[in-house]
C-alpha cells in the first residue's frame, strides 16, 4: 500500500458516494478527496468503458495510450488519495430526509451527498437472432474478440467511432469486413474513416438496416434491407456498435426521453444532494476528457453543497 | 477477500485454464480474481495460438473470451459468483 497523500478520518456517514469508476467517477473521487471529505466509491468496472477502449488518441498530454494502460493510470492516481472503494452492483438509491442510502448486492451505505457517474453500456440491435447468438458470433467487444475472427468474414454494425474503431481491431484477423450502417456515409472523426476506408479488407454498405442473424450453432449470416430490397450475406460474426445507453434505470430523478439524467450546468440532478457527471447524463459529447471534465465539475458542486450542509 | 484456496479443501489440486486475449479487460478481471485466491491457472492467449482457440470454441461453443476451465467445468466471461462456487466446490 502505497503512502496516501492524506487521512481522511471517515465517519459512518460518507460525505459522498459516487457510483461508477470510469473517467467521471474516478476524477470526482480525487477532486472531493483534496478537499479533504469522505468518499466512496461504489462501481463494477474500474475504468468504466475507458476500460474496454482499445487506444486513446485525443486525451490531452498523451499522444497514444491504450484503454488498459489509461485505467491503470487512473487506478493509480486514485490510490494517491485515502478514498473508499467498494466493487459492488448498486441495486438502489433512496433519500430518507437529508440523507442518501444506497443497497448494494452486499452492503447498505449511507452518504450526505450521491454523484452518478454510471457511465453507459453497448445499445442493443434489437433484431431476432441478437440475443440467441450472443458469444456465438454475436459480439459488442471488438477489442475482446477479434482474435477469434481470423479468416473469417464479419459484420459491423453501425457507422460512428466506436464501429470504426471496431473495424481497425478486426482489420487483422478477419479476412472481409462489411461494415452495415443506416446512414448514407460513415460518420465519426475524419482521422479513422480514413484509415478505414484504406483497408483491402472492407466493404462498407450505407443505407442499410438490419433485419436478422441468422446461424445454427453460431453465426451463419446476416440479413439487411437497401432500397427496399432485402439481402443476406453468409458470415461468421456480427460486432454490433450502434452506440450507448445509459445506466440510469434504478435512480429517480428526471431523464430526458433517451433515459439520460438531465442536469443543470453545475452537474444537479432534479434531486437536491444528487449530481451526475459523464455518460450516464444529458452532456452531449461522450468523451473520456469530457467525462473527466464533469466529474470534476459535479465534485465541486458536492462540495459546494456540502459547505452548506447541515 | 472472504477466502484464500489454501483454506479451502482440496482447492489447490484444481485444474484452470484461462483462455483469454490480451486486451481483453474482463479476462483480467478474471485473472486478477485467481491470483487473489492463491490459485494456479495457465493462461492461454488464443490471439497466438490458433489450436487453442479452436479448442476453446470446440469446448465451450462460444465464440468469446474470457472462457475458464476448472476441472472440465466450463465458466463464459466473468461471473464471480460461478467462479467462486466451482472453486469452493
Amino acid at each position: 500500500m502505497k503512502e496516501k497523500k492524506q487521512k481522511i478520518q471517515c465517519e459512518k456517514i460518507f460525505d459522498s458516494i459516487i457510483i461508477g469508476a470510469g473517467p467521471a467517477g474516478i476524477t470526482a473521487g480525487i477532486y472531493l478527496a483534496r478537499r479533504n471529505l469522505c468518499v466512496l466509491i461504489i462501481y463494477e468496472t474500474l475504468g468504466g468503458q475507458t476500460a474496454l477502449t482499445a487506444d486513446i488518441e485525443n486525451y490531452m498530454g498523451f499522444r497514444f495510450i491504450s484503454g488498459e494502460d489509461f485505467t491503470k493510470k487512473l487506478d493509480d492516481h486514485l490510490e494517491e488519495y485515502d478514498v473508499t472503494l467498494a466493487e459492488e452492483k448498486v441495486e438502489n438509491l433512496k433519500k430518507n430526509k437529508k440523507l442518501f442510502t444506497i443497497e448494494t448486492s452486499k452492503n447498505i451505505y449511507k452518504g450526505k451527498t450521491v454523484i452518478i457517474a454510471s457511465g453507459a453500456r453497448h445499445k442493443k440491435l434489437g433484431v431476432p437472432g441478437e440475443e440467441k447468438f450472443l458469444t456465438k458470433g454475436v459480439a459488442y467487444c471488438a477489442t475482446c474478440d477479434a482474435p477469434l475472427f481470423r479468416n473469417k468474414e464479419v459484420a459491423i454494425i453501425g457507422g460512428g467511432n466506436s464501429a470504426l474503431e471496431s473495424a481497425i481491431q478486426l482489420e487483422s484477423y478477419a479476412k472481409k469486413i462489411f461494415i452495415l450502417t443506416i446512414n448514407k456515409d460513415l460518420e465519426g472523426e475524419d482521422i479513422l474513416i480514413e484509415k478505414v476506408r484504406s483497408f483491402k479488407n472492407i466493404e462498407i454498405i450505407p443505407n442499410a438496416i438490419t433485419k436478422e442473424i441468422k446461424g445454427e450453432k453460431f453465426v451463419t449470416g446476416i440479413v439487411y434491407e437497401k432500397n427496399k430490397k432485402i439481402n443476406e450475406i453468409p458470415l461468421q460474426g456480427v460486432f454490433i456498435e450502434i452506440g450507448y445507453e445509459p445506466n440510469s434505470g434504478i435512480f429517480d430523478v428526471k431523464k430526458n426521453n433517451q433515459k439520460e439524467i438531465v442536469i443543470d450546468n453545475k452537474n444537479q440532478t432534479s434531486e437536491k444532494g444528487i449530481f451526475a457527471a459523464g455518460d450516464v447524463t444529458e452532456v452531449p459529447v461522450k468523451q473520456i476528457i469530457v467525462a473527466a471534465g464533469e466529474g470534476a465539475k459535479a465534485a465541486i458542486s458536492a462540495a459546494d453543497y456540502l459547505s452548506r450542509f447541515h | 477477500m472472504p477466502f484464500k484456496i489454501k483454506d479451502v479443501e482440496g482447492g489447490n489440486k484444481m485444474k484452470i485454464k484461462i483462455y483469454s486475449t490480451p486486451a481483453c479487460p474482463y479476462c483480467k478481471m478474471v485473472k486478477k480474481y485467481l491470483k487473489e485466491k492463491e490459485l494456479e491457472f495457465d493462461d492461454i492467449d488464443i490471439s497466438k495460438n490458433q489450436e487453442a482457440a479452436h479448442e476453446m470454441v470446440e469446448k465451450s461453443g462460444q465464440m468469446s473470451v474470457p472462457v475458464i476451465d476448472i476441472d472440465g467445468k466450463i465458466i463464459i466471461g466473468f461471473d464471480r459468483e460461478k467462479l467462486e462456487k466451482l472453486i469452493k466446490k
